[in-house]
């Protein structure tokens, strides 16, 4: 029992796992792995031994100052140490995808990031025509549903004028949100990220949504 | 002490060629791990030796209180396999161009019963589709239903949490339900 309970029963599954793994054979090494290793570890030249008694004193010296700061630092550490976005589904790679998609639609965007208070925070804001080919809309939503709803700040919410989206990336302590709105046959999208803690930057967004609209009325007037 | 942490103990006072005993005992299972991430069998071996090499850089490093000197090397070498797929350009995992908005609709229970069923045809389409799966996933497989390690110690190896592995193995199951069950006309 493995305290899994979705995982229970699953026999043919376990069987063809199972068979894969008998059939491919793949653990035979070659005859001389064992000689291979041991010659790259003399190669190296490093020996590892524990370390002298008195080394282990004055070790243990330097490491109860530096304790203190590691801990401090515990989890920007931890963050920095798994930064690596290989296998791991980013936040920022729906940045990526919008950035791509507007791209090929050469679709207009702007940098807000005027109201940035910090370098880890940017705002850009697309303004994507409202219509079937590009659905932007379903586009985002399939996005979303990409990512695992349990993931850390993972909260979204559909209407028929807007479309929220927000995450976190834990590692790098960066929130993100995707704001997409509809406005007079257009979607204005927000895309920014900021710092975990910090407040999401609204000025640059306000700011541009003010005079979207009061263009657009004109435009309509 | 165990005759394990003994051995390390040995190694890491000085007894070098000590160092083969673990080499002979874990080899096969490192290979196999990384083998069924690496199709080119050349490299995977070469990821192999790298892996105990490091290992045995890292040895005082080894903490038995945290993880069986099994699952120390599969991280290590499930690190080596991401470096090697750095390098290469490899696809390690993707969350490929399925529908996951259908598969989220899939009842975990129908998915699960239906998997449950051993049946000759059945696993030979469900031996296909395992094969198509992305290499995380097939790991993800492997680590759990193979080698029955708990999730705890896979969410060591591949640097992840034990929450997200169940979500992710649900789904693996919900995909692998909805890719057969056309062919099979359930």
């Amino acid at each position: 029992m493995k305290g899994d309970a979705y995982t229970e029963g699953t026999d043919a599954l376990r069987e063809v796992m199972r068979r894969r793994n008998a059939e491919s054979a793949p653990s035979r090494l070659s005859g001389n792995f064992e000689d291979k290793v041991m010659a790259s570890i003399r190669k190296d030249g490093r020996q590892v031994t524990y370390r002298s008694r008195w080394w282990g004193i004055a070790a243990s010296l330097i490491a109860a100052g530096l304790s203190m700061f590691l801990l401090w630092n515990h989890d920007a550490g931890k963050r920095i140490g798994q930064a690596d976005d290989t296998g791991y589904p980013a936040p920022s790679k729906v940045d990526d995808y919008i950035d791509k998609l507007a791209a090929y639609y050469s679709i207009p965007s702007y940098n807000l990031d005027s109201d940035a208070d910090t370098t880890n925070t940017s705002s850009m804001m697309y303004v994507f025509p409202d219509n079937d080919e590009i659905d932007l809309f379903g586009r985002l939503l399939m996005v979303a549903v990409n990512y695992d709803d349990d993931m850390p700040g993972y909260r979204l919410n559909r209407e028929q004028q807007q479309l929220r989206f927000e995450l976190q990336d834990s590692r790098k302590g960066i929130k993100y949100l995707w704001l997409a709105e509809r406005i007079n046959r257009q979607i204005l999208l927000y895309c920014t990220h900021s710092p975990i803690g910090h407040p999401v930057p609204v000025a640059g967004y306000l700011e541009f949504y003010k005079e979207f609209t009061q263009t657009i009325n004109k435009l309509v007037l | 002490m165990t005759d394990e942490t003994f051995l390390i103990s040995r190694i890491l006072n000085g007894e070098r060629d000590e160092y083969r005993q673990l080499i002979q005992r874990y080899g096969g299972m490192v290979m196999s791990f990384i083998s069924s991430m690496v199709d080119v069998r050349e490299d995977a071996e070469d990821l192999a030796q790298n892996t105990f090499v490091n290992a045995y850089r890292a040895l005082e490093q080894y903490d038995s209180d945290i993880s069986s000197f099994a699952t120390w090397l599969n991280r290590i070498a499930y690190h080596e396999v991401l470096r090697h797929a750095r390098q290469k350009r490899l696809p390690v995992s993707t969350l490929d161009g399925d529908s996951w908005l259908i598969i989220r609709a899939v009842d975990d229970r129908v998915a699960d019963e239906w998997l449950a069923n051993v049946d000759e045809e059945r696993m030979r389409l469900l031996d296909e589709a395992v094969g198509r799966l992305p290499g995380y996933d097939r790991t993800l497989l492997k680590l759990y239903y193979t080698d029955n390690l708990p999730l705890k110690d896979i969410a060591f190896i591949l640097d992840s949490e034990a929450g997200r592995l169940a979500s992710r193995l649900r789904r693996i199951r919900n995909k692998l339900y909805i890719q057969l069950k056309d062919k099979m006309r359930i």
